[in-house]
């Protein structure tokens, strides 16, 4: 690629972000999103709407981060001891 | 845990045909508007979400098919995506026709969807040029139309975007057959 082309600006939906490092930051506004759709079609009243979405938003994330503690254990602790590296 | 029904009862076909041509417009037909405005927010938070993480290429029909089953959920909003990404981003490749993605030095001929090649002028600019109508015309600053995301950033956007059309067959469930609702579930 020109080293010109590079200095050109991101435009915002056309062009991807730059977030090859902190990919993993978008755990929350994914999981607050999808707090936001499912919880409106679930709750019969609204009264305690947000406090059902952030409580739905922490146990998506510590779901997930659950997860992938226990892939990274059974991958880097478990499997080598059941099948060990010659 | 216990369960409520709704009031809500029976089988609501136009609200289920509202939800489908856009996100929320269902519960819109069911005269709930705070549902459908967290709806909307939430599917299209998502859906935009992922175009803006990804970039446009996160929604592909050709490329990314079996993805794109799901992201079409969101309704005809995202068909509309897929069509501006096919043919006002990619470029018709000279070798058989076929629509793919700009490479890095390349632009778009806004004309017939060929690819330029970007050249760097003395100044350091990057141009491309291309006839329109027998008269030349130079892109300065010339750049591809968009650039292909990759890896991780790709794979997010593109699952964001995938997700909202997922939710979005829950929301169209919901909006059609509303005594499904329970509280606390």
């Amino acid at each position: 690629m020109h080293a010109e082309l590079l200095t050109l600006a991101l435009r915002p939906f056309i062009d991807p972000l730059p977030l090859q490092r902190h990919w993993w930051l978008l755990i929350v506004p994914v999981c607050l999103l999808v707090s936001i759709a499912y919880k409106a079609v679930r709750v019969t009243e609204f009264k305690n709407y947000w406090k059902q979405v952030l409580a739905m938003t922490a146990q998506l994330i510590i779901a997930i981060v659950g997860v992938c503690i226990a892939a990274f254990l059974l991958v880097q602790f478990i499997i080598p001891r059941i099948m060990p590296i010659a | 845990m216990s369960t409520t029904p709704t009031t809500q009862t029976g089988f609501d076909p136009l609200a289920g045909v509202a939800a489908v041509v856009f996100p929320g417009a269902g519960h819109l037909v069911r005269r709930e508007p705070r549902r459908a405005v967290l709806v909307a927010v939430g599917i299209l938070g998502l859906f935009f979400g992922g175009i803006f993480v990804g970039g446009i290429d996160v929604i592909d029909s050709r490329e990314d098919r079996v993805w794109f089953f799901g992201q079409a959920i969101v309704g005809p909003l995202a068909f509309g995506v897929d069509y501006l990404h096919q043919h006002r981003f990619k470029v018709v490749d000279p070798n058989g026709r076929a629509l793919r993605t700009a490479l890095p030095n390349e632009a778009r001929n806004p004309v017939d969807g060929s690819p330029l090649a970007i050249r760097v002028d003395q100044n350091g600019v990057p141009t491309a040029t291309y006839v329109d109508g027998g008269k030349t015309v130079t892109i300065a600053p010339a750049r591809p139309p968009n650039i292909k995301s990759l890896s991780k950033v790709n794979e997010l956007g593109t699952l964001m975007a995938t997700l909202a059309g997922m939710l979005n067959l829950i929301m169209i469930i919901d909006a059609m057959f509303p005594t499904l609702r329970r509280e606390n579930a």
